[in-house]
């Protein structure tokens, strides 16, 4: 009998003891030139994650951030910038900005004590705006010591994405809002704002500086109202809309980017479509059919004019991300993480 | 590890043929089973398991002792239940015969749920569950309040303190005669729920401390019962319950400090009305529940609330079956239920919500019968009507036949069609809901193999079961097809789920000694086949959350008013992506296996008995994830002390 509880009591104390596993850091191969992609997870899953895709060798790594560190981003990965060969990963609902090192991934810090940050912006090298769904007020930092300095208030509004012309920096109030809020970046200051079709999200500059708005104007059901979505060019110099193209009942239009030469944008309206700048009316048929594909963000490549659009194919599994030329051509396509929701060219 | 069971079943069925055949000639097995319950699947946790489980929730007794999956978000957490790879939505609980699912969502929290509130708890598995209600398209939970007519006046307090600054109290007084009785059930119940735990979800990774996850819960249970000398028993219940809870974050989080909580209060009111006699017999309720939920998630250093949600319920729920019993060998009911449910849910932030009503009816008709001691079998066939849909007729039928006379076996089988309404929220939330969704539509059956061994001081239970079940039209919430931000419900899925559950159970009595074990394992594989596009590779592949693997065993040991349990659960991988990917890093939740143990000293002087229990939850410290970066506690210990008071 005492032999049996000395041996309960060491198996019990063996078992008590904590093994921290041993870590392994796997070399990332990211290359000089490529696609940094933002997988965004499942909400409240905490598996958003990294991708890269090397163009030039067609090669695509998954989940890099987490190879190399050995823990994950965290909750919805946003979006990504990129600063000094530091890479900027907005981890929306775990309310930080990761940074680590563009080429070799290795974490270097973290902004944290944000609540749903959603785009950074960078104005110079000591200063980046922080975009936030859930804060009436945008978030200033220095990029060389992720130190927060200061907040710019918006007024109850709330801001999205953000584009600069000249000084001033053109912020959507998607969730709710109808206007596109004007910061004078010299002063960190709201100065303007601008009405425009209702719940505007994402924006694009053009070659002639003039920034287009996409709206998508709401829900059905909504004590705000459905308005038809609608795609807007506003003139950064008068702060005055030029021009709205409204699209059909139903549509839900999305990813409004911008080509390399700065003369047709581009947009995800369940199939992919493209409008030249200067045209009068919004395209009567799509560029590139999604043939029952979940299409679910798009981008450009600023070098090349190529057109990544993401398949989510059911939201839980990896995603796919189809590559084709300026022509519609398919060129590649690969697998990533979990609906990848924003592209970084460098 | 399942050919291990079934060796060891025929082993033991081997060993026992042999004695059987010696020793007693004819074993009655399915003699015993009452004619209502011929052909049913029925698991029923034993009093012992209930008994050692009094002061937790319902989750904890299901998850530990039946077949039955439960994805628990944490303590005191959101539980819920998953029969047979099928959904939460998919597992209707009942309380006295009442649904208590919520009209909205489908689904119920089974931590809302009190094992000390109860005094029966079975489980219907697949079609068996026809027979109390439809909408079980994986299984049914019942719990039952039964009346103490022999007993005049019986007082019980129980007191927890454990560690996580938790305590829990319930008090407990039955009093009365042989016509008339009252109950009444109190319980308290909080916890900071703030335990250590590894934070791997950061960089740098470090000891962390769960935050904002205290919770409360307060219940109050009343029942009065009223027996006349016609045989007819009146039965009048309240239930009032109020939890709070505060929603700790993913383990990443490091943002601005979240307010965040959700607010549950339910009443149930239910009359209760049974009239037994040699003919006919008649069981009539009448009942209403309501429930309001409130949800609340704001950032205080940004001044910002960003979810402030209020929700509604009401149902008024009526239930007439009248049946009778030829010889115990005949038996026939037949059943109307008329329910009426309002919702109404706002959005106090954005101004948008939406208020609906249903009216459901059903109608079913059920033959049992027992012509021969060895043979029983069941029909049963249901109507349904919900807002103007009529439900084509869904049929249930089973079979139980002891094949041998000499050997104490009975083989059970039973096939079932069966539907599932879309819930409110799937029909009618703003915005997602789509008006015209199909309901799912099931089809089930599963084989039993069941012994019951009688060896001297030895009594032995096993059942072996395997099935097969196919859902179409599996609704599910995900971002919508037209590419907007917001989620909306559809018809997707057609999900074939097999499986294998086991379950044992036995008693040893050896002098002053009393040795029990039993034991559940479950094997499931679900699957969605209709995955048609080339890139999804989800055809086939294990739902997520849902694991392959599942088991616990216990053993106890009885000497001198001492009690020694030790408890043995385990849950195998699950994933969470639909295609399976192991490649990732964070895409699978490992397997894990949990302890527990407790002693126990009961002392009785004449109508008093007092008892002091000690018990350590999770024994080795074992580190695990039940839902992907949400921690779980580490080893934990309580102390429970109990009063109980009974005169005859």
């Amino acid at each position: 009998m005492r032999n049996l509880i000395m041996f309960i009591l060491i198996v019990f104390i063996i078992n008590s003891c904590n093994n921290e596993p041993v870590e392994t850091v796997y070399a990332i191969p990211v290359a000089d030139k490529g696609v940094f992609i933002a997988c965004e997870g499942n909400f409240l899953y905490g598996n958003g994650s990294l991708s890269f895709y090397n163009p030039e060798k067609k090669q695509v790594v998954n989940n890099i951030f987490y190879a190399r560190n050995n823990s994950p981003l965290g909750d919805v990965v946003q979006s990504l910038a990129l600063h000094q060969n530091q890479l900027f990963i907005v981890v929306n609902n775990s309310g930080k900005i990761v940074v680590a090192d563009a080429s070799s991934l290795e974490f270097k810090g973290v902004i944290t004590g944000l609540t749903s940050p959603r785009y950074i912006h960078f104005i110079d090298d000591t200063k980046a705006y922080i975009s936030d769904l859930y804060a009436n007020h945008l978030t200033i930092f220095n990029p060389q010591n992720l130190e927060v300095t200061g907040l710019i208030p918006i007024k109850g509004q709330t801001a999205e994405q953000m584009v600069q012309v000249g000084r001033y920096l053109f912020v959507s109030h998607w969730s709710y809002g109808q206007n596109l809020l004007v910061i004078d970046t010299a002063i960190d200051s709201l100065v303007a704002k601008i009405k425009v079709p209702f719940q505007p999200r994402d924006l694009a500059v053009d070659k002639n500086d003039k920034v287009w708005v996409l709206s998508d104007g709401g829900l059905e059901g909504s004590v705000t109202g459905k308005e038809l979505a609608a795609i807007s060019r506003v003139d950064p110099e008068t702060f005055t809309i030029e021009q709205i193209y409204r699209l059909e009942e139903g549509a839900l239009p999305s990813s409004l980017k911008i080509n390399n030469s700065g003369d047709t944008i581009y947009f995800l309206n369940r199939d992919v479509f493209k409008m030249a700048i200067n045209s009068r009316k919004l395209p009567e048929s799509s560029f590139i059919k999604s043939k029952g594909n979940l299409f679910y963000s798009l981008a450009v490549d600023p070098l090349l004019g190529e057109i990544y659009v993401s398949d989510a194919v059911d939201y839980t599994q990896s995603a796919l991300v189809y590559r084709f030329a300026d022509t519609g051509t398919l060129i590649d396509s690969f697998k990533v993480g979990i609906n990848p929701s924003f592209f970084l060219f460098r | 590890m399942l050919t291990l069971l079934l060796l060891l079943y025929i082993t033991h069925t081997q060993a026992q043929i042999v004695t059987d055949t010696v020793r007693i000639g004819e074993v009655k097995v399915l003699a015993k089973r009452k004619v209502q319950e011929a052909g049913l699947k029925i698991t029923r946790p034993d009093s012992i398991q209930r008994v050692s489980m009094l002061t937790s929730d319902l989750s904890e007794l299901i998850g530990d002792y039946s077949p039955v999956f439960v994805k628990s978000y944490g303590r005191g957490s959101e539980a819920t239940a998953s029969f047979r790879g099928a959904a939460a939505s998919h597992t209707q609980v009942l309380w006295n015969g009442m649904n208590l699912n919520s009209s909205m969502r489908g689904i119920i929290d089974l931590s809302l749920l009190p094992v000390f509130f109860t005094d029966d708890v079975y489980l219907l598995h697949g079609g068996s569950s026809m027979t109390r209600g439809s909408g079980a398209l994986g299984g049914s939970i019942h719990l039952e309040n039964i009346p103490d007519w022999d007993t005049r006046l019986k007082l019980e307090a129980l007191g927890e303190t454990g560690s996580f600054h938790s305590r829990k109290s319930f008090f407990k007084v039955n009093a009365g005669g042989r016509s008339f009785q009252s109950s009444t059930r109190i319980l308290y119940e909080s916890s900071d729920n703030d335990f250590p735990y590894y934070n791997a979800g950061v960089l740098p990774k470090r000891s962390d401390t769960l935050s904002n996850a205290d919770y409360r819960k307060e219940g109050i249970l009343q029942e009065f019962y009223l027996r006349n000398s016609n045989n007819g028993i009146s039965g009048i219940r309240l239930w009032y319950q109020n939890t709070y809870r505060n929603l700790p974050q993913l383990m990443s989080y490091e943002g601005s400090r979240r307010e965040e909580y959700q607010s549950d209060r339910q009443f149930r009111l239910q009359y209760d009305w049974k009239k037994y006699s040699d003919g006919l017999n008649y069981h009539f309720f009448t009942g209403y529940s309501t429930s309001r939920l409130e949800y609340y998630r704001a950032t205080p250093a940004f001044d910002f609330v960003n979810e402030d949600s209020r929700s509604r319920e009401d149902g008024f729920l009526n239930h007439l079956r009248i049946f009778r019993t030829f010889d115990e060998k005949t038996y026939i009911t037949f059943s109307v239920d008329a329910n009426y449910f309002t919702v109404k849910a706002d959005d106090l932030i954005r101004g948008s919500g939406y208020s609906k009503n249903r009216f459901e009816t059903s109608i079913m008709a059920n033959l049992h019968l027992k012509p021969s001691d060895r043979l029983a079998f069941f029909i049963l066939i249901r109507s349904e009507n919900y807002e103007g849909n009529v439900v084509p007729l869904i049929p249930s039928a089973g079979l139980e036949w002891q094949f041998n006379r000499n050997l104490p076996l009975v083989i059970r089988s039973n096939a079932a069609r069966n539907y599932h309404k879309p819930t409110l929220n799937d029909l009618y939330w703003v915005p997602g809901g789509i008006p015209n969704l199909l309901p799912e539509n099931g089809f089930t059956g599963d084989v039993s193999l069941e012994g019951d061994f009688n060896l001297g001081v030895t009594n032995f239970k096993s059942e072996l079961t395997g099935y097969m079940s196919l859902i179409d039209n599996w609704i599910l919430w995900q971002p919508s097809v037209s590419g907007a931000y917001y989620w909306e419900a559809n018809n997707v899925k057609e999900v074939l789920s097999k499986g294998i559950e086991y379950q044992f159970a036995a008693t040893v009595h050896l002098n002053r000694i009393s040795f029990r074990s039993g034991g559940n394992f479950s094997f499931t594989a679900a699957s969605n086949v209709h995955a048609v596009k080339s890139a999804d590779e989800s055809r086939g592949k294990q739902l997520i959350y849902i694991p392959k693997h599942q088991g616990g065993i216990y053993i106890s040991l009885g000497w001198h008013k001492f009690l020694m349990k030790y408890d043995l659960n385990g849950v195998g991988k699950r994933y969470t992506t639909s295609n399976n990917s192991e490649t990732g890093f964070e895409h699978v939740l490992n397997p894990y296996v949990i302890s527990r143990i407790s002693l126990e000293k009961e002392i009785n002087l004449r109508n008093v008995s007092l008892s002091l229990k000690s018990r350590i939850e999770n024994l080795f410290n074992t580190d695990y994830q039940s839902i992907l970066w949400r921690p779980m506690p580490g080893r934990s210990y309580h102390l429970t002390t109990a009063v109980k008071f009974r005169k005859k």
